[in-house]
């Protein structure tokens, strides 16, 4: 124990003589750990632990399957066909997402997301208790019951400022007077997997939907999440055989309804679209934590072998091996704790950022991330089995002293340790082998990513600006009162001098994707053809954004209340019309009409990894208008147009707001960035670990040059030229380097072909990428071989001769 | 060949030159005002007491470092101007060293070692042999060829770096108290390896405590803080 402690304080000392080394290695070190923790802890909170709502394990996703396997929302009737057979279940809730006007006194109204729900939506989550007021019940959704919303605490803070005598009073939503009856508990938050957080639940039975009984009889319309509630002890499987056969039971009484059922766990689906990225993450940052220790572990051996004197001397004083590699552990391991504290700060602070970065679905259920005490233990304890497995080659090999050739001196002088030069070789190798795998990927993935940036888009996004517009209330569920509200609209802005067309759709590209599938007339219909995405568009959109019609004719304003018609993308044509589209007769799932294809139009590309539609159907919107639609306007002056988006709206109807506005070109841009997240997280660990195996192989070349300058010396004294002894440095560590580039090329390529099996459109290959990153790497290790040796060479020989 | 040219020719001389070491704010003159002529065929040695710049004057004659100022000629052309690559290229070709500590290189062979300043010279591989070889048997190492320093005696190493020292065939041989770390009798060796390369034709330079090897020389120069104070021929042993 008193040598324990006087191991400690001789550590602490010489550590404080060189207070800079050990300053940058802690800093270093609490970087990469903390960023390693707090990956960890976000791993462990998101994915290892189960949902914060009461027996999480039981809830499930219900997903109607149709032909091909293909996952669908349910429709209502399903909905009702499985509350009514089920005896493994013990709720059932149905939810659709709806963007809602909430009117405030004094101010434009505000586009608010909640949700529409059938059944027992908050039983079903196992939420009982509201913060204020009550929850809606199974009872609430009765057709003709009161208008009743329940909002969520941070709607009722924010918007309301946390009025306790907002429960019982009315607020307007879409033109309409709500009753509020709850405000939900603090820690309550829910947005369905892949959608928006809502902010208010209202029975659907009392939204603006009961006009559409149809949709109650539409087995068809499949637009409800279903999330169930198993009863205690009924497994999945149990539960999903019980929904099979009702299923079956479902089609055999509607014969054109085929469908099936998938169960999938809430806490699956929720992480769905986040574990690989949490996953390749933690192994990125755990990677680079390696790296960093790695090259501690090479620092040190510099460290210790400039102190063999010192060691020496001890040794032949009278110490053991072993109470020497004890004193150079302790400092070790010393240095990565100090670290630890420095990493859980670090930590701390990189949680909220990778949450939000990886985590967007898992936020949507307000899953709470915090570190956790026992994940701060566990990096300590990383930490000091780091500072115990790589501080232990250092010491061993330094203390690995044959004290008569020190005697013998040219001999011990100018022998480098060839086992130190061994391990220290065998540590910059892999390094360089990770740097030059991780700078491949990144190559490959940034290579993917320009190529689908450079893709044509098929159309023009550039001086459009859309805005989301929101005509929700009630007199607008009327499809003629709605398509003359955007009538006026575009009729506004095509009056300005400054805009030169105008049109509305759906959604705005690239966004949305709304498959559905639909019947040819005379066609045998297996498997089903499907439009990837579907858009209800005005007369001129297709001008608007430069879209060429190939054939056939635009939409016109005497479609309106003429025969139902369709335009389709060429890749559509090509697919499911045998290349001659025109004249075909179409019915969509969702519809009993059949409408005629009028035109061909262009096809639209989606930049970003592994989505790239094509096949695509355009209704005119005035046949089947929605309430929200977006405005495109092509102007010569954008950002007036962005500016003057609202007031425009207002001056046709003051109470319709505009929930956002903005240039379609940044639009395209943060698309295509969202979806290449990764592979800009994945170029900054590439530099890292690049910046960190360049250092790697500097610490080796200095070593390197350090063990030989005796040689050095005689070499230039016996008249080498200078280059010449530069060059036997550099060789011999670039040999080292290039073991390792190989290892890393070798490596890259299998990652690469793994990945492009797993990920449509990712390069498996890039001949410009993995023919110059190994030069990369190769230029740089040779240029950190080259200075320590040219630093060598720079001192006259005599100077190192004379050493002792 | 340098070794049988007239035996009075200079071969080198330095004038006027100076040695100052800076370090921590310390000023060493290591060397003040040296002038020195050594002619083709002499045997000088430099004696004087530890500290008065004998390895200094040696290294400024090896041309391992400059002088501060100073000038110095070789073999009739000033040297103290050129670069590192010329100087690198005259040491190699007309420079031999011989060191007290021997400065072998530990992780090449015997032969390796001896064969190091040939390989600089770019010889075809069959002359460097047979000169490698021949100076190897002049010092009766040649059974040692693929033995690694460590596993020689001092006096062998020496005796190797002797070899080195001349496979070249030198102007001069350059020895800094080659026999201080050896005991007499391999000091004796060693000694009487460098009378017979003198015999043979050699300019050599040595630097010695010991009284007795500096009286083989025919020239002794003595050196007191950084100056030459004296500078005789004696006769023949
Ligand atoms: N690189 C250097 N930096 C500073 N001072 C130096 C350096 N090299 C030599 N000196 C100083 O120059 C002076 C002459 O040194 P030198 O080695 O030539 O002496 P020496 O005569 O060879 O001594 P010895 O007999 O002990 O080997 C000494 O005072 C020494 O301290
Ligand atoms: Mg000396």
């Amino acid at each position: 124990m008193a040598q324990l402690w006087a191991d400690l304080r001789f550590a602490l000392r010489s550590m404080g003589r060189r207070w800079k080394f050990f300053a940058l290695s802690i800093a270093m070190l609490a970087v990469s750990l903390g960023a390693t923790t707090a990956m960890f802890g976000l791993a462990r909170s998101l994915l290892l632990s189960p949902l914060p709502l009461p027996a999480s394990e039981q809830l499930s996703v219900l997903w109607t399957l149709r032909a091909e396997e293909q996952r669908f929302k349910a429709s209502l009737p399903d909905f009702y066909d499985y509350r009514a057979r089920t005896r493994t279940l013990s709720h059932l809730a149905g939810v659709r997402s709806w963007l809602f006007a909430l009117s405030l006194p004094d101010r434009p109204a505000v586009g608010v997301s909640g949700d529409h729900v059938v059944g027992d939506f908050f039983g079903t989550l196992g939420v009982t208790r509201a913060l204020h007021g009550r929850l809606l019940t199974k009872e609430d959704d009765t057709p003709g019951g009161p208008r009743v919303v329940v909002l969520s605490e941070s709607l009722w803070r924010d918007a309301f400022g946390a009025d306790p005598n907002l429960v019982g009073g009315t607020i307007q939503l879409d033109g309409t007077p709500y009753t509020v009856v709850g405000v939900t508990p603090e820690d309550f938050a829910f947005g369905f997997p892949g959608q928006i957080r809502s902010s208010l639940w209202v029975p659907l039975s009392v939204g603006p939907l009961e006009y559409a009984a149809e949709i109650r009889e539409a087995r068809d319309r499949h637009e409800f999440n279903v999330i169930v509630r198993r009863k205690p002890g009924i497994t999945e499987a149990r539960a999903q055989a019980e929904l099979a056969a009702s299923a079956a039971g479902i089609t055999a009484e509607h014969p054109t309804h085929r469908i099936g059922v998938r169960l999938e766990n809430l806490h699956t689906e929720a992480v769905r679209t986040s574990r690989e990225l949490i996953w390749g993450l933690f192994a990125a940052v755990g990677l680079v934590f390696l790296l960093v220790c790695s090259n501690l572990a090479s620092l040190l051996m510099s460290h210790n072998h400039a102190r063999r004197g010192e060691l020496s001397l001890r040794s032949a004083l009278g110490a053991s091996r072993l109470t020497l590699v004890r004193q150079l552990l302790t400092e070790a391991v010393l240095l990565y704790a100090l670290s630890v504290p420095l990493a859980a700060l670090v930590a701390h602070n990189l949680l909220g950022l990778f949450y939000q970065f990886t985590a967007t679905d898992l936020a949507l259920l307000g899953i709470p991330v915090k570190l956790e005490l026992s994940t701060l233990a566990g990096s300590l304890l990383v930490s000091l089995l780091a500072g115990l497995s790589f501080g232990a080659p250092p010491a061993l090999s330094a203390t690995r002293l044959e004290l008569a050739p020190m005697l013998k001196e040219s001999a011990a002088a100018a022998s480098p340790g060839a086992s130190q030069r061994r391990m220290r070789s065998a540590l910059a190798m892999a390094q360089i082998a990770i740097a030059q795998a991780l700078v491949l990927c990144t190559g490959l993935s940034i290579e993917t990513l320009v190529r689908q940036l450079e893709a044509p888009l098929g159309f023009e996004p550039k001086n459009v600006v859309v805005g989301a517009v929101l005509a929700s209330k009630n007199e607008y569920l009327d499809p003629v009162r709605v398509s003359t509200f955007y009538d006026r609209v575009i009729e506004k802005f095509l009056a300005l001098p400054y805009v030169e067309a105008a049109a509305i759709n759906n959604s705005a590209p690239p966004h949305d994707f709304e498959s559905i599938y639909f019947e040819i007339e005379g066609q045998g219909s297996e498997p089903k053809p499907m439009f990837e995405q579907h858009d209800r568009i005005s007369p001129g959109y297709f001008g608007t954004l430069a879209i060429p019609l190939l054939s056939g004719r635009d939409f016109s304003v005497a479609d309106a209340g003429g025969p139902p018609v369709l335009i389709v993308s060429k890749s559509a044509e090509d697919r499911y019309f045998g290349g001659h589209a025109l004249g075909s007769r179409v019915r969509l799932d969702n519809e009993k009409v059949t409408r005629e294809v009028v035109g061909v139009v262009g096809d639209i590309h989606r930049p970003g990894l592994g989505r790239s539609t094509r096949i695509e159907g355009y209704l005119p919107y005035a046949q089947s208008p929605f309430q929200s639609m977006r405005v495109l306007v092509k102007t010569s002056e954008p950002e007036r147009v962005r500016f003057e988006f609202q007031k425009l709206v207002s001056s046709v109807d003051p109470e319709v707001p505009v929930v956002e506005a903005w240039p379609l070109e940044a639009g395209v841009t943060w698309y295509a960035i969202g979806r290449s997240l990764a592979t800009y997280l994945l170029a900054v660990f590439s530099i890292t670990a690049l910046f960190l195996a360049t250092l790697g192989t500097y610490g080796l070349a200095s070593h390197l040059t350090q063990q030989r300058t005796r040689e050095i010396g005689i070499r230039m004294a016996l008249g080498s030229p200078p280059l010449s002894v530069c060059w036997l440095i550099v060789r011999s560590g670039l040999s080292t380097v290039a073991i390792g580039v190989a290892i890393g090329w070798v490596l890259a390529l299998a990652a690469g072909q793994a990945l492009s099996r797993f990920v449509p459109d990712a390069l498996a290959f890039d001949t410009f990428w993995f023919a110059t990153a190994p030069l990369v790497l190769l230029v740089s290790a040779a240029l950190a071989c080259f200075f320590p040796a040219w630093n060598a060479v720079r001192i006259s020989p005599a100077a190192t001769l004379r050493r002792p | 060949m340098d070794g049988e040219s007239e035996p009075e020719a200079e071969l080198l001389r330095l004038s006027g030159i100076r040695k100052v070491f800076w370090s921590d704010d310390l000023e060493t003159h290591a060397l003040s005002d040296v002038h020195l002529e050594i002619a083709r065929g002499e045997y000088v040695a430099i004696e004087g007491p530890s500290g008065s710049g004998k390895t200094t004057l040696l290294s400024i004659l090896g041309l391992l470092e400059p002088p501060t100022s100073g000038e110095h000629w070789f073999q009739g052309r000033p040297v103290q101007h050129l670069s590192a690559r010329e100087r690198a290229r005259i040491r190699n070709r007309e420079i031999g060293f011989i060191f007290q500590n021997f400065n072998l290189i530990g992780d090449l062979t015997v032969y390796e070692n001896a064969e190091l300043p040939l390989l600089y010279r770019g010889l075809s591989s069959g002359e460097r042999r047979e000169r490698v070889l021949s100076a190897l048997e002049r010092v009766q190492m040649a059974h040692t060829v693929s033995h690694l320093p460590s596993q020689l005696s001092g006096g062998q190493q020496q005796r190797v770096a002797v070899a080195r020292a001349v496979a070249g065939a030198p102007a001069v041989l350059l020895a800094d108290e080659p026999t201080g770390s050896l005991d007499s009798k391999s000091g004796d060796g060693v000694m009487d390896l460098l009378d017979e390369l003198h015999a043979a034709g050699t300019t050599i330079c040595i630097v010695t405590h010991n009284h007795d090897y500096a009286r083989r020389a025919r020239r002794a120069i003595h050196l007191f803080d950084g100056r030459v104070v004296d500078d005789q021929a004696h006769s023949a042993v």
